[in-house]
């Protein structure tokens, strides 16, 4: 008889416990969904308040110089950078070609006709599209599988390139409304070219905004 | 009992699993709907790039660098700043002009670029202006221009198009090394040969002008009566005090639009300063007054005139009281004395301005000297006083040749004003004569083309008393010949005259016209 109570306490223990364990188990997998979700969804949120405190556009295209000039801006005055890739029906373009204008540099108002008043941009990503991300359909997916679904033109590696925002090159850390003047250099042959504002959250690129311009 | 046993420790595990697993579902479902609320709402990171224009225009002045932006939007636009892409001898370069403004709708923005690099370039290809709002968005407004006109049309654009800028003929440039008072003088240094016509009224060509002291005569058929020169004056001190007097025409010194040119008309007068008494009709002749007066330029009976009147005839048929001190560059008399011989114009004619405008001289022509009348009056009052013109005074612009070759067609506008003393204005007439012509000549000085202003068109829009000479403007559409069937070269004149002389026939006196006729502007448009 003691033998038999046993048993039934030993198999009672056994459910009981295998029931926590199935219980912790099935917390922690949902917790991590969650956290999945939530992560997503900031991730969401904070691209579409990025995007919607964020303005480009296009000043001019010159084409006797083959350049694009664009204004980025910050509707909250915030002094941020800002992180540009540039595709063109030829390719992507390297940092190289983007640089930003430098009003401290400038004596005579005539912008980028010396070296100093137009800096190149800094190289902050180099890598494949898989690891540039972009919110589509409402959740995060990659910058190829966005490229592909919109053609846009791909490549195996791509640059992210930095543009510090006007404000924060003349070291203004409260509330700046001054525009950002990049000036894009495009190679000749050029049809199409799409320019995506992107931001910098947990070390990875979102991009904000896609821009097409055509330069036909 | 182990039956029971077994039970209960079978609840309490589906209870544990049940009780961990159903808030954990429903978390989930939340956090579901939350983010296909999200999917709604960033659905699209793509736009398009388009950049407003907003009814923002620009006009650049390359003579003073001046850029002028034009709001012609219904909402006001903040200004942030403004970049300028200037083409310079095929070269681009981006000016920025950093101001923040606030420009109202309909209201106008003048930005100097004066002390900007555009200074530097003697030619410019083109601009654009690009306005950047306090918004963010980029105004785009490209900058007409004269080249860009030219451009257009050539590009084989079916619209009609203007290729070049007007060519402005009157009024004429003048600068402070200009005398006014020899006219014929002064208009041969600006570009003009001085010509009459073949015939008054239906003129076929030009002839040479018979001599500077001819081309108008007055009185009637059996007295006849001219104006001569009696005294002149220069760098005089001029007093006037209480005289009565017929008629004033006054204008701004186009030399110097601090002074004032005037003519003045009276049956007699007496000058305090210089001292000088006519007893008879007197014509005045005042160039570059300066009034010593504080209350204006001159007083007539009661009232001090502070400035010129737009309207030419304002002082017309006033009999007043004229009082007037200060001084003047030059003063010139003229007297009425029988004669059978003619004079020129200048006693007629006076170069002012209504605007207070530096250097931009006006034609004033008047034979007008006393008063008005109807169809049983002489006009003037005497007959002595008739006016009328034995040679018209026409001008040749020969500063501007215009080829066919170049040219397919011609566009003159000319803004006037006239004014007569016939009461009865076309009754008073016997038949309609011209009073100004514009037209072309060719090469050989036959006329080629004219648009005859007469009296009975121009009397149609002035009213003799109370005196008011209505500003007037005609464009004149003159098609060259095409070059293939005959080239030539044509230029513009323009000429004047008084035509009426007298007329007695069925007891009435009409043709006794007199006027006063203000050539404002005369600019030549040529199209391609």
């Amino acid at each position: 008889m003691p033998l038999k109570s046993e048993a039934v306490l030993l198999s009672t223990m056994i459910l009981v416990s295998l029931g926590i364990i199935v219980s912790l188990l099935t917390i922690s997998y949902i917790s991590a969904l969650i956290m999945y979700y939530r992560d997503q969804v900031e991730v969401v949120n904070l691209i579409q308040d990025e995007a919607s405190r964020t303005i480009v556009n296009l000043i001019m295209y010159d084409n006797s110089t083959n350049t694009i000039w664009l204004l980025i801006r910050r509707l909250d005055g915030m002094p941020t950078t800002y992180y540009l890739i540039v595709a063109t029906d030829r390719g992507y373009l390297n940092c190289s070609h983007i640089r930003f204008y430098n009003p401290a540099g400038d004596i005579d108002g005539i912008m980028c006709n010396n070296p100093a008043e137009c800096v190149m941009s800094t190289l902050a990503y180099h890598g494949s599209m898989n690891n540039v991300y972009v919110v589509m359909e409402g959740g995060v997916d990659n910058l190829l599988t966005y490229a592909r679904v919109r053609g846009y033109p791909t490549a195996s590696i791509i640059q992210g390139c930095r543009v510090p925002s006007v404000c924060e090159l003349k070291g203004i850390r409260g509330i700046c409304n001054e525009s950002t003047i990049t000036r894009i250099e495009i190679p000749s042959g050029v049809q199409r070219a799409w320019i995506f504002i992107a931001t910098m959250y947990n070390n990875r690129l979102y991009i904000l905004k896609t821009y097409e311009v055509s330069l036909g | 009992m182990k039956a029971q046993s077994v039970l209960i420790v079978a609840m309490i595990f589906i209870s544990m699993v049940i009780l961990s697993i159903i808030p954990l579902t429903i978390y989930i479902y939340g956090v579901y709907f939350r983010s296909g609320a999200v999917k709604e709402r960033v659905a699209e990171v793509q736009e398009s790039m388009i950049s407003e224009s907003m009814g923002v225009s620009a006009l650049f002045n390359v003579d003073n660098l001046v850029l002028t932006l034009i709001n012609r939007a219904k909402q006001s636009i903040s200004i942030d700043e403004i970049l300028v892409n200037v083409i310079c001898k095929e070269r681009s370069n981006q000016i920025r002009v950093q101001m923040r403004a606030e420009v109202y709708p309909g209201q106008i923005l003048p930005i100097s670029l004066a002390n900007t690099a555009i200074s530097s370039c003697d030619s410019i290809d083109s601009i654009n202006v690009y306005v950047v709002t306090s918004a963010g968005s980029v105004i785009k407004s490209g900058v007409i221009s004269e080249r860009d006109i030219l451009t257009y049309y050539e590009g084989g654009n079916t619209t009609l198009a203007l290729t070049t800028k007007s060519r402005t003929i009157l009024p004429i440039d003048v600068s402070s090394n200009d005398t006014l008072h020899n006219i014929t003088a002064l208009f041969r240094q600006k570009g003009f040969e001085i010509y009459t016509f073949d015939r008054p009224d239906r003129p076929t060509r030009l002839l040479p002008y018979p001599g500077f002291n001819r081309g108008m005569q007055g009185g009637n058929t059996t007295h006849r009566y001219i104006w001569v020169l009696h005294r002149s004056f220069t760098n005089v001190s001029i007093s006037i005090v209480n005289q009565t007097i017929n008629n004033l025409w006054l204008g701004f010194n186009p030399l110097d639009p601090s002074g004032y040119n005037l003519m003045i008309t009276c049956n007699r007068i007496t000058l305090s300063s210089p001292s000088l008494t006519i007893s008879n009709y007197t014509r005045i002749k005042i160039y570059g007054f300066r009034p010593s007066t504080s209350q204006g330029i001159l007083r007539l009976n009661n009232t001090w005139i502070t400035t010129p009147s737009q309207d030419v005839a304002d002082y017309t048929f006033n009999y007043t009281n004229l009082t007037l001190s200060g001084i003047a560059s030059r003063l010139e008399v003229y007297i009425r004395v029988p004669s059978t011989a003619e004079s020129g114009y200048d006693p007629y004619v006076i170069m002012m301005n209504t605007h207070r405008v530096q250097g931009k001289a006006d034609i004033l022509y008047s034979t007008i000297d006393r008063t008005y009348g109807g169809i049983s009056q002489i006009n003037d009052g005497d007959a002595v006083l008739l006016d009328y013109s034995t040679s018209a005074f026409v001008l040749l612009y020969t500063a501007f040749p215009i080829s066919n070759e170049e040219y397919s067609s011609l566009m003159i506008a000319v803004n006037y004003a006239f004014h007569d003393n016939e009461g009865n204005d076309e009754r008073g007439t016997t038949q309609d004569l011209p009073i100004f012509l514009v037209g072309l000549v060719d090469e050989n000085n036959n006329i080629f083309y004219y648009r005859a202003f007469t009296y009975r068109e121009l009397a149609r829009y002035e009213d003799t008393l109370p005196p008011t000479a209505q500003a007037q403007s005609t464009i004149i559409f003159i098609p060259l010949p095409p070059p293939e069937s005959k080239r030539g070269t044509y230029y513009v004149f323009i000429g004047f005259q008084d035509p009426y002389r007298v007329d007695y026939s069925s007891n009435l006196i009409r043709d006794d016209v007199d006027f006063t006729l203000y050539l404002r502007s005369l600019e030549l448009i040529p199209v391609k």
